[in-house]
Formats: C-alpha cells, structure tokens, sequence
C-alpha cells in the first residue's frame, strides 16, 4: 500500500510540473522511449505496457490512452513486418486466414470498449480499469509461468485437413542451423476461435496481442516460435488498424498525445533491439513482471470504491 | 507442389505488402509529425488547451474543440492526411496483395484479402461508429 500510495503522490507531483508544453512532450516522449526499451529487451509490445501504465499512474482519458496503445501496436507491426515477410518468416496465408476472425473481433472490442466508457461514464471507466487490472495481472503471471513454449514443438500425427486444404503448411530458413524447417499447422479451428478471444481483448483494452498471439499460434497450433512470433507481428497490424479506425472515427485519437509516444516507442525499441546482446534479458523480464503488477493493482485499487459504491 | 516451393511461391505475394506499408507508415509518421510541431509552435493557446485536458482526464470530444477555429483548420488538415494515410497503410497493402494474388490465380487467398479490405473499410469508413459524449 505504501508504495502505491507513493505512486499516487509521483502522480500529482508530476501532474503538477507538466503544465509546460514542451516540458510535456519532452517528458511524454522519455517515457515512451523508456517503456519502448524495456519492452523491447523484454521481448513484448510496447502497446501491452503503455495503455497499462498510463491508465494507472495518469489523469488521461481511457479512450485516448486506448486508442493510442492501439496505434502504438499497430505501428509496430507495420514498421517491424517487412523484414519478417521478405524471409518468409512470417506464413503470409496463415496471417491472412487468421486476420478474419482477429479483425472483426478487435472491430467488436473496440465497440464494446467504447460503448462501456460513453454509456455508463464514470462507472464504465472503472469497469473497463478493473477488467484492464485483472487482465494485466494474469499476463503478468503468464510471463512468470511462460508455458512450455518450444522452438520448433513436434505437431501430433493426424493432420489437419483444413490447414492442408488451405495450403498452409509451409517452410522457413533457419539461420541457426542452417537448414529449411517444414512445419505442418494443425488445430486450425480452435486456433482461428482462440483469435477471436484475443482479438476482441485487443480492441477492447487498446493492447497490442503479441503475448496471447504466440502462444495460440505456437502451442497449439504448433507453429515454430519464430514463425509464430513473425506471424503474429503482421496480424496485429491488420487486425488493431481496424480497432484503431474506430477510435478515430469516435474521436478518441488525438494526435498531439500520440505523436510524441509513437515517436518515443520508435526511438525506444531501437535502443533496445542495439543494446539486447548485452544486457541480461532475464533482469528485465522481472522488472516488467514487477511493473506490470503494481500497474494492474493500482487499476483495481482505482476501479474498486467507485464500484463498490455504484453496487446496490 | 512441395512445401519448400509453396513458400517461394507465397514469398513473392507477401513482399508487396510488407514494402507498401512500410513506406506508408513512414510517410504518414513525418506528416503527423510535421502537423503537431506546426500547431505547437504557431498555436500555443490550442496546445496548453490540449494538455490541460488531457492531465485533467477531459473526454476525448472536449480535446477536439480545442481545435476549432478558422486557423486550426487548415494546420490540422496536415494531422488529418497523416493520419488517413497511416490508418489506410493496411488497405493498400492488402488491395495490392489482392492485384497479385488475383493475377496468379490464387482465388482463395485473393477473396479473404479482398473480404478483409471490406471488413477494413466498413471500419474506416465510420459505418460503425460511437458517439462518445
């Protein structure tokens, strides 16, 4: 509690010193170019820490905060795609076919995200914080646990006659060793359902989906890490544009916020990716861990007494 | 066909996309950027405005009239393009990997990419749309 109740005062404080203009953006930015860098060197998206921290420790509006962590997602994927789609990394068909079911359920999230906030107002951010502070807690712990990722996981023998029908068994070329990989997709339905899932969470909380992307693709669609992770960036960025087009067209995207954290994340992530061979990665992971669960508490600790109140 | 030939194959199709939208991205970036720095330094009453709003939680609508006027109109056609172009980079990235995919007979792939252009449009176009008050 004492560290939170810290965080509240950081908050006014800084609240306080950033009545200058450029003061602002200059700190804005540095903010983002941290959280670019750490989420960089830990491996995620620096939309699933930025919507997080700033709902937490700022006064922003919900919907700004979203539709900036989702423009932050989508930028970089597109930005970060080209190389994965030149080598082949990322299955292009698959990302195609699981587009559909992602981007109409980012589509219906955002919906949803946005109707909660304008319908029931002050309740409804708190519900959307809450929810957000309970998701962030369970990505957190999914983090901790990091299921039983595999490199390249062997696929059980009956095949997928979908996925084959579909042609989207394919090959990479892997550096490491040198050779091709041919890899078989399998569990195509449950697969394209799952998206569903995490496609509506992505527009609905503004987070990019990378952390619930892989695992979907990897354990249980079998797809190598590589593949999974290559795969996954491209999707997010088909499906969270969409997400995205909704907040705009409602307003929510202001360009003056989110400029300077576009920027921030851009320059952030850079850093990161440059100085990733020689730090320690495991340290950082913790970090992450640890911010995002004092983020994901300090969400519950803001939603619970405007709700509990709100209860009959 | 084999799969390794099968993956040569879909690399050609899926290189146009990654080229188109990482070209766009970049342009729409320097226009958003070159949009708010412009509004920075020539309308400072619109950024103090901004800013108060956005530390004091102001709805997203609020931050918008700070925005009004006759000569915020023409600064924030720059910001607008910027972000057309960066909201639409995923379109014409999929509208051209249609062209290919239709162009070598792939008429599978080639009516999902058209059916995501749709569903795209149907978002960017404002056909669904929440008034936020």
């Amino acid at each position: 509690m004492t560290i939170i109740t810290l965080l509240m005062y950081a908050t006014m404080v800084t609240t306080a010193l950033l009545a200058n203009p450029w003061l602002f953006f200059t700190s804005l930015m540095c903010l983002c170019i941290v959280i670019g860098f750490i989420a960089s060197l830990a491996g995620v998206g620096g939309g699933v820490l930025f919507t997080p921290i700033m709902m937490a420790f700022t006064s922003i509006n919900p919907d700004v905060v979203r539709s900036t962590g989702l423009a932050i997602a989508t930028m970089s994927s597109l930005v970060s795609a080209r190389p994965y789609l030149h080598g082949n990394l990322a299955n292009f068909r698959l990302v195609l076919v699981s587009s559909v079911p992602y981007t109409l359920f980012a589509i219906i999230g955002s919906i949803i995200g946005l109707h909660i906030t304008s319908v029931f107002g002050s309740v409804g951010k708190s519900i959307i914080r809450l929810s957000l502070g309970i998701l962030v807690l369970a990505i957190a712990a999914l983090f901790t646990v990091r299921g039983n990722k595999t490199d390249i996981p062997k696929p059980p023998r009956n095949r997928d006659k979908l996925a084959e029908s579909l042609r989207l068994n394919s090959a990479y070329r892997e550096g490491s060793l040198n050779m091709l990989i041919e890899y078989r997709v399998v569990n195509l339905q449950w697969g394209l359902l799952s998206l569903m899932g995490v496609g509506l969470v992505s527009g609905m909380f503004g987070l990019g989906a990378g952390w619930a992307i892989v695992p979907v693709y990897n354990m249980l669609m079998y797809l190598p890490l590589k593949v999974a992770s290559a795969s996954s960036i491209v999707l997010i960025g088909i499906g969270d544009t969409a997400a995205m087009w909704v907040y705009i067209n409602s307003g929510a995207f202001i360009p003056l916020f989110a400029i300077p954290c576009l920027l921030g994340i851009i320059i952030g992530a850079r850093l990161g990716s440059r100085i990733m061979p020689k730090v320690k990665v495991s340290w950082i992971r913790i970090l992450v861990i640890i911010v995002m669960i004092i983020a994901g508490l300090r969400l519950i600790q803001q939603s619970l007494p405007l709700l509990v109140g709100w209860l009959p | 066909m084999s799969i390794e030939k099968s993956a040569i194959r879909e690399e050609s199709g899926s290189r146009i996309y990654g080229d188109v939208v990482y070209v766009l991205v970049l342009v729409s970036i320097l226009l958003l950027i070159i949009g708010c720095v412009t509004v920075m330094l020539r309308h400072s009453n619109a950024t103090f405005c901004t800013i108060g709003g956005l530390l004091s939680g102001d709805p997203p609508n609020e931050l918008k009239s700070c925005y009004t006027g006759v000569i915020m109109a023409g600064l924030n056609e720059l910001e607008n393009i910027g972000m057309t172009i960066f909201g639409s980079t995923v379109i014409i990235g999929l509208l051209l990997t249609t062209i290919v995919l239709m162009l070598r007979k792939d008429t599978i792939y080639a009516i999902i990419s058209l059916a995501l252009v749709a569903i795209l449009l149907i978002s960017a176009l404002g056909i669904i749309n929440i008034n936020l008050s």
